[in-house]
């Protein structure tokens, strides 16, 4: 797996970020916020990945146009009445609500896929350890687990097929019956095997004691100061939403409030915040290539 | 008290409600996160108890057994769309009981999404799967009815075309569709209906055909090791 | 000073009252001793390391008591149990619960509740120690069997055990890796002082360095002594463990040699050149030579080409064989050279690119369907419990036919007739083996495919297995064998191939094939090659020596 520069923070950095993100998302729906919030996460994803983005871009369009046609079928709300179908009308207002909807939508896929990238099922797991240590070890047994059953899977539909009952059978049906004889052979190597697993764990004195976690993770200096200001830009952010600065109607009646110089440092907060991950992912860049410029 | 227990009531009277009443009060597309949120809320004690009471290593790792068969699973398959995880989460209610079934089912789903990617829809399949092998755990604390294939099947049907994929389907309304209404609801039902039909037809005949080995493979583990005797 | 004492133990499983899987057993072992524990499978060995670690003994009826420090062991608190009895088990993959190599080092620690601080020191220490630090941070799922099991053996020497007990580790590893195991286990011993008691087939790595050799029979023991006294007790007693014995043992004694026995190659081929002080009489053996021309092959490859994937690495480049009707043909080389991938392309399973394939004649494309498996080919594979789906052994059988008559010819065979009723997973490894022989040749196949066919086995089962190998050939059935275990191959085989870095490289009988080969060879080759031309095996070294000696 690349590593990517945001990635190197703690995962609660990580955490943070993104949870914001996803919730600042979905609950502004200022068009000027919306726009500075698709920047962001175009920007990001792009940079993670350059190769797969195009296609994925013009899926999310299609998506967005989709969302945005179909809206004012659902929803028939408003003034400014475009044309009647099914006897129903089809508002403006709703079509621009469906847009603006739709680009929400497609910006909370943008940043999921950028959340994907970055916090891998390590941190994941690091983050369950420390209040559900229990359902954190199931889950790390279950990432051990998944690779070795695939390949027992393929084992047996091996052995099966050298001795003439393989997958590849004549009809459909007995395919399928041949599938669920390897899926049953599979569940009993599992379930006995997993004996051997469980004596492994009580030899190594599991359930004596309550169980401490090796950390893989730790806090740095970096991560605090990172920490501070997002909570304090989240801080700001927060209070431009709940005073109304960001608030924006569509449906009965377009209805969003102006950005003017007393309420300017909330969306400039916003923009810090999207902005960070991309900050760091260039001067990372940006301070490798000096030091190999040096060499 | 135990501290599994308190944090229980802690969930159901105070963070239930702060959410709700949250909720209600913020602008905008809220019901997005407050949606999201009493899910995860109403998994939380689930988990806690299982945190709180003491787990035998191997019962943990049947659990863990059973939850990577119901992920990996389907690469064993070659058929497209035919997935084993439902019936064995359904067999692992059975066959453990209520609790372990719904464990399986909500770690299926989370765990499956580090695979095919995870989003807000995650929670919402945590339960419904859980849900769903809690809710045959009930249905077949009665062992002599687990002998019979065709209730095995028509139960498994049941639960996948009538609680589990409209579960998922009714997700779909508060993540993707910009307005929560009857229509919505409607749409996203019918929409959703026939690969709900169709994934409930595979867990039927998976149920059918398969259920009754697979019960006796974890009765012989249970009976060998002494797992999980109440 | 003793550090485990076992007194009078007896003890019987609950489903068998009658039978006593240990029998009156009397052991004290001293603190930093290297025992090693032989015997038979089924022998008791395994019961007897359980009952030292409390948490995984058996259930079942028990008299005797076992001491630890002079303490009784059951009265050992559960945190010093766990820390100071390490117990290393046989298959690298199970004992692994998690799936970072980093967490599993941590497990044992984490269980025990160490503090953050210690427990990194401690697990830096372990990966350091073992070497481990280059795939500290990878999955579980890329290690090889032998990086596994090293794990495993420093997950539990992170919690700092006083005893160490392993129960056959080296058993599903390839011959290198398990000497690789062998040798930080003396290491272990030798450098911490820690006491270690280990099973194991594979006496020839162990057998030189070990301070006590202990053997079982049917629960008791019925040798206790150093390893140089050993050999001679089970020849007098004309004892069948005595086979098990390194290949140096196994010739001196059976040359009716006296004075000190040789345990390695390095004091056999002394023995041997004080024997042969001048240059023996006869000092080679008639061999038949490899026919050059084969005119009926079974198997016929020609440049044959293979690779998993478009972009990768190609596995088989340009593998010619050629294999004669009704011969036991065996592939030996190092461990993820493409074996068994071969194997699986004669199968038609990896489909090869390149180059040609001809069983009995015809080309394998032109083989539709089914047709290509039944009464053709079968194949046994590496584990041989890929092939159970049943509930018992006879539902195994009738899976794959329902004629009654063959199915009581194989089981005839395979010597599975006690088995059929039991579960396929409580089997040993060699039964559990010969199971899956049974199956594969309900297929009929004219050509056999084994994989792998010895890992596990002890010495007797492989004698065994030969025998039914032989039987098999008798019958007209030509086997391909792909392995590491050039002893068996030397013994067994009538052709033995090399196979490297994707291609055959020299095919001979084995005779020819081993003596010429310094380093990749027999043991009993290794230790007569200055004295004797091209004797390979214990039969063939005895046979010279006694025909030089004029006995």
């Amino acid at each position: 797996m690349k590593q990517y520069a945001f990635a190197g923070y703690h995962p609660v950095v990580n955490l943070i970020f993104f949870l914001s993100i996803f919730c600042f998302s979905v609950l502004i729906q200022h068009p000027v916020y919306l726009v500075a919030n698709g920047l962001g996460s175009v920007i990001y994803c792009f940079m993670l990945e350059k190769k797969r983005f195009l296609s994925k871009a013009i899926k999310l369009f299609y998506l967005l146009l989709f969302l945005t046609l179909i809206n004012p079928l659902l929803n028939t709300r408003g003034d400014s009445v475009l044309f009647r179908i099914f006897g129903r009308p089809y508002t403006l207002e709703a079509l621009v609500y469906g847009f603006v909807v739709g680009c929400i939508f497609v910006v909370v896929l943008m940043w999921l896929d950028c959340y994907n990238q970055i916090f891998a099922r390590d941190k994941f797991v690091f983050l369950f350890s420390s209040f559900m240590p229990t359902i954190a070890l199931i889950l790390s047994m279950i990432f051990r687990l998944i690779p070795s059953f695939q390949d027992k899977a393929g084992q047996i539909a091996g052995a099966r097929t050298a001795i003439g009952k393989g997958l590849e059978a004549s009809s459909k049906k007995d395919s399928i019956k041949q599938a669920t004889i390897v899926l049953g052979a599979l569940v009993s190597w599992a379930l006995e095997n997993s004996v051997v697993t469980g004596d492994s764990m009580k030899a190594r004195g599991y359930g004596i004691k309550k169980r401490s976690t090796f950390k893989m993770y730790h806090m740095t200096f970096r991560d605090w100061l990172l920490i501070i200001a997002m909570c304090l830009l989240i801080w700001i952010v927060t209070v431009s939403i709940v005073t109304g600065n960001a608030r924006a109607e569509f449906v009965p009646k377009i209805d969003i409030a102006v950005i003017d110089e007393s309420n300017i440092l909330g969306f400039i907060a916003y923009c810090v915040l999207l902005a960070i991950p991309i900050l760091i992912h260039i001067k990372e860049k940006v301070s490798w290539s000096i030091s190999e410029y040096k060499i | 008290m135990k501290k599994s227990n308190f944090m229980i009531l802690i969930v159901f009277l105070a963070l239930l409600p702060i959410t709700l009443y949250v909720g209600m009060h913020i602008s905008g597309r809220g019901y997005y996160i407050t949606g999201t949120a009493i899910i995860v809320e109403l998994m939380l004690p689930f988990f806690m108890r299982f945190e709180g009471r003491k787990v035998e290593a191997r019962e943990l790792v049947v659990v863990a057994v059973l939850c990577a068969l119901a992920v990996g699973g389907r690469v064993v398959i070659p058929v497209p769309n035919f997935k084993a995880a439902f019936a064995i989460i359904i067999i692992s209610g059975i066959s453990f009981g209520p609790e372990t079934g719904y464990m399986v089912g909500a770690i299926t789903a989370l765990v499956s999404n580090f695979f095919y990617g995870q989003g807000p829809y995650t929670p919402w399949q945590m339960m419904a799967y859980g849900a769903g092998g809690m809710l045959t755990g009930f249905i077949f604390l009665n062992k002599r009815m687990r002998k019979e294939s065709w209730l095995l099947a028509l139960v498994g049907f049941v639960i996948v075309v009538a609680w589990i994929g409209p579960l998922l389907d009714s997700s779909q309304v508060f993540l993707m569709m910009p307005e929560v209404n009857k229509i919505t609801f409607a749409a996203a039902l019918v929409s959703g209906f026939p690969i709900n039909v169709s994934q409930g037809i595979c867990t039927a005949f998976i149920l059918y055909f398969f259920g009754n080995p697979l019960l006796d493979k974890l009765e012989r583990i249970k009976l060998k090791y002494g797992i999980m005797e109440e | 000073m003793e550090h485990i004492r076992i007194q009078n133990l007896t003890f019987s499983y609950p489903q068998s009252k009658d039978t006593k899987s240990l029998d009156n057993v009397s052991i004290n072992i001293d603190r930093g001793e290297y025992v090693v524990l032989c015997g038979k499978s089924g022998s008791g060995k395994t019961t007897l390391l359980r009952h030292l670690k409390t948490v995984l003994a058996p259930h079942g009826i028990k008299q005797g008591y076992i001491y630890y420090n002079g303490k009784p062991i059951d009265e050992m608190g559960d945190e010093e149990q766990a820390g100071k009895i390490g117990y290393v088990m046989q298959n690298p993959d199970d004992q692994i619960v998690t799936d970072k190599v980093w967490h599993e080092l941590a497990f044992g620690l984490e269980s025990l509740g160490c503090e953050q601080k210690i427990m990194r020191t401690k697990v830096a220490e372990m990966a350091c120690y073992f070497g481990i630090q280059n795939w500290f941070h990878s999955d579980v799922s890329t290690l090889s069997g032998g990086q596994k099991q090293l794990l495993n053996l420093a997950s539990i020497m992170a919690m700092q055990p006083e005893i160490l007990i392993l129960d056959e580790p080296t058993s599903q590893l390839d011959p290198i890796a398990a000497s690789d195991f062998l040798d930080t286990i003396r290491k272990i011993n030798v450098e911490l002082g820690t006491t270690i008691i280990i099973t194991e087939h594979r006496l020839e790595d162990i057998f030189p360095y070990a301070d006590r050799a202990i053997v079982m029979e049917g629960g008791k023991v019925i040798a206790d002594d150093a390893p140089c006294n050993i050999p001679k007790k089970l020849y007098d007693a004309n004892n069948h463990m005595f086979n098990a014995m390194p290949t140096p043992v196994k010739i001196f004694y059976n040359t009716d040699s006296k004075g000190e026995t040789p345990l390695t190659v390095r004091e056999g081929r002394r023995w041997l050149s004080r024997e042969f002080e001048t240059k023996p009489k006869f000092n080679s053996i008639d061999v038949d030579n490899m026919e050059d021309e084969v005119s009926n092959p079974a198997l016929l490859l020609k440049e044959l080409w293979f690779r998993y994937e478009k972009d990768s690495q190609d596995i088989l480049r340009g593998v010619d064989m050629c294999v004669p009707e009704g011969s036991l043909y065996a592939i030996v080389g190092g461990n993820g050279t493409g074996k068994s991938t071969l194997l699986k392309s004669i199968c038609n399973i990896c489909k090869s690119y390149r180059g040609k394939i001809k069983v009995f004649g015809k080309k394998l494309d032109k083989y539709k369907g089914c047709e290509l498996f039944s009464n053709c080919i079968s194949m046994l594979p590496q584990d041989p419990v890929s092939l159970f789906v049943k509930k018992s052994v006879r539902e195994e059988l009738f899976e794959m036919t329902k004629d009654e008559k063959r199915i009581s010819d194989i089981i005839e065979i395979c010597q599975i007739n006690e088995l059929l009723e039991k579960h396929p997973y409580d089997l040993s490894g060699g039964e559990q083996q010969r199971t899956a022989l049974a199956k594969v040749l309900l297929n009929n196949p004219r050509l056999l495919l084994l994989d792998e066919p010895t890992k596990g086995m002890d010495s007797f089962f492989k004698d065994e297995f030969g025998g039914i190998l032989k039987d098999l050939k008798d019958r007209g059935i030509t086997i391909v064998m792909v392995s590491h275990d050039v002893e068996f191959c030397a013994k067994n085989a009538d052709y033995v191939s090399m196979f490297f870095d994707g291609q055959i490289l020299t095919t001979n009988t084995p005779n020819n094939f081993f003596s010429n080969n310094c380093f990749y060879t027999t043991v009993a080759s290794r230790m007569s090659k200055h004295i004797f031309s091209n004797a390979v095996t214990v039969e063939d070294v005895v046979y010279l020596y006694n025909k030089n000696k004029g006995a």
